[in-house]
């Protein structure tokens, strides 16, 4: 078995990618609720808080990409739908005006949820032997404790 | 809730708790109101069910992620204390206690909801 065989595993390939596209789709909601509070935010952390969301939202919507082309690699369909992934989201959408601190405080809880996600989602990638989902989802996991730390940093 | 003894059940309770959440990590998410339709549906559901349809509407209800530690570990979190004086007090049916506990970390507008999970929690228990 080659190394790439040795990474599309066609039997055990589509818990993967359920669980790719739960991390995806949770990366989607949050991608546009830190774009709606990088506009939005107001109060005197103004300008650390703007590029801090801008900072968040640039690398969620890299990651997508990066997660969906996993997902294509391990022969899989994404369902691209933002409909989908706001169903299947255990981060939600936020249509009301939040102060400053509020919108701190939403952002932790999607990250703290997205670091989960990724934890379990590798988990399953290591049940199945897929490393190279593996590495994708402690990277991201990482990312998204450093950006909790970033944000509880700015409550205390 | 600073005073809560443990005893080995409610370790072996907790256990249980943690090794799920562990679990259902990457599952999708479960609205309160979903949660509450399957907990209240007319089929007997297995004490591991109900588990899960509470864990996995925990962070809506309280409108934060949970401070549940991995499998294994010592140190009781506060939620984790909350949780065993939930499922306690709802097995020796005190229901006072019941409604303190979810009011006092149970978002408003889930907490209806979330009594009718609380309600079905002695079959965890049990």
């Amino acid at each position: 078995m080659d190394a790439l065989e040795d990474n599309q595993n066609p039997n055990s390939s589509i818990e993967v990618t359920d669980a790719i596209f739960q991390g995806l789709s949770e990366t989607a909601v949050t991608t546009m609720l830190a774009q709606n509070f990088h506009w939005n935010v107001t109060g005197m952390a103004f300008a650390p808080l703007h590029q801090l969301f801008q900072d968040i939202y640039e690398d969620h919507f890299d990651a997508q990409d990066s997660l969906a082309e996993r997902t294509r690699a391990l022969g899989s369909f994404v369902d691209g739908s933002l409909a989908s992934m706001i169903s299947k989201s255990k981060i939600e959408e936020c249509s009301e005006r939040l102060t400053d601190k509020e919108m701190i405080k939403e952002m932790l809880f999607a990250q703290e949820t997205l670091a989960s996600t990724f934890a379990g989602v590798s988990d399953i990638a290591i049940k199945n032997g897929d490393k190279i989902t593996e590495d994708l989802c402690v990277e991201r996991g990482l990312i998204h404790e450093k950006f909790s730390w970033f944000l509880r940093a700015h409550m205390e | 809730m600073g005073s809560l003894t443990l005893h080995k059940s409610d370790f072996i309770f907790l256990e249980r708790v943690r090794a799920c959440a562990k679990e259902v990590r990457a599952y999708p998410r479960l609205d309160m109101f979903k949660a509450c339709q399957l907990i209240s549906m007319d089929i007997e559901l297995l004490s591991s069910e109900v588990l899960e349809i509470l864990v996995r509407s925990l962070p809506q209800a309280f409108g934060r992620h949970l401070a549940i530690q991995p499998p294994g570990t010592l140190h009781v979190s506060w939620d984790e204390k909350w949780l065993l004086s939930l499922v306690n007090s709802v097995s020796i049916s005190d229901y006072d206690s019941v409604k303190f506990l979810v009011k006092s970390v149970v978002k408003k507008n889930h907490r209806r909801d979330f009594f009718t999970i609380a309600s079905e929690l002695w079959k965890i228990s049990a």
